[in-house]
């Protein structure tokens, strides 16, 4: 089985497209990639995400 | 040709069987017994008369009232779905536009291959919690269940290798069972919905493409290792220090939240 990398508490991993606090990468991905953002910061592009969408679908 | 009764049995007997049929001790004097036999055979007519229309009445009137709903349910469901052959669901049951008393589709939903076919189908719903009838995503399925919030049952997803899950999931934080059919190819997120059961976890991923790569599935932690209990079907609270993904594709990277 796959080792997981792993974020540290209060944070979240991310490459800029996949968001996880333990992520099992497909082969051929590079754990390199990733790097932590706060929990706080992860919840606001969420938002910014979902505002988006609907600023699309309203225009 | 008449017969005359001479003998009492014979009225003993009659009055016996009428007594028993109208369930009543009522005795009959052999000389007024014709006229009170009428009377009798007349008043039995009459109460059954009476029970049997009043029966009938009842009945008659519940049958057209469930005529009448079924009528009215078939004539606007028809048409909402343009008898199964509907493939435009944008928003269709979002926001409070239906709740489980009002939604109840006829057929099953086939959303078409356009941008917005299945898009947002149930968007913000606040009152419904069970699909109830199979959803075909033949192009997007983006936002489709998005904030809502009380679904907790999505029957059966169809979906091809072109379907997008953008924000498919987000905050459906109730949900608790899905189940898939055909191939998932695109990036799935489900992380808010930690109340997912084992099946629906085995769901998902044994409908994961194999040939796909680059792709995403992203759940909650705490609902996979509640559902991968360290003694299955213990159900004593006890979860997992390691969940357990049988065959998990190599093409694909989990993410757990």
């Amino acid at each position: 089985m796959r080792e997981p990398i792993k974020a540290s508490e209060g944070h979240i991993l991310t490459n800029g497209e996949i968001y996880g606090r333990k992520i099992y990468l497909a082969e051929g991905m590079d754990a390199s990639s990733f790097y932590e953002i706060t929990e706080e910061e992860y919840e606001a592009r969420v938002q910014e995400t979902e505002e988006a969408e609907q600023n699309a679908d309203n225009g | 040709m008449a017969i005359v009764l001479t003998d009492d049995k014979y009225y003993k007997e009659i009055a016996q069987l009428i007594r028993t049929e109208l369930k009543c001790e009522t005795k009959y004097k052999p000389s007024k017994f014709v006229p009170n036999l009428l009377v009798a055979l007349l008043d039995a007519r009459v109460a059954g008369m009476a029970e049997g229309y009043e029966e009938g009445k009842s009945y008659g009137v519940a049958l057209g009232v469930a005529n009448g709903k079924q009528e009215a349910y078939d004539t606007f469901w028809d048409n909402f779905q343009n008898y199964g052959n509907r493939n435009h669901y944008y928003y269709a049951f979002s926001y409070y536009n239906f709740d489980d008393n009002t939604y109840n589709p006829k057929y099953p939903i086939k959303t078409g291959t356009t941008n917005t076919g299945g898009q947002n189908l149930f968007y913000s719903s606040h009152g419904i919690t069970d699909t109830k009838v199979d959803i075909e995503f033949e192009g997007t399925a983006n936002g489709a269940f998005n904030s809502a919030r009380k679904m907790k049952t999505i029957k059966k997803m169809i979906v091809n290798e072109n379907t997008t899950f953008t924000n498919t999931f987000t905050y459906a934080e109730s949900l608790e069972s899905i189940t898939f059919e055909g191939k998932i190819a695109k990036d799935i997120d489900l992380h808010w919905s930690t109340k997912l059961t084992r099946a629906s976890v085995e769901s998902i991923i044994s409908h994961l493409s194999s040939t796909t790569s680059g792709k995403t599935l992203a759940l909650s932690e705490a609902a996979v290792k509640k559902a991968y209990e360290t003694s299955e079907g213990a159900n004593d609270g006890t979860t997992s220090p390691e969940w357990i993904f049988l065959d998990f594709p190599e093409n694909w990277t989990l993410s757990l939240m």
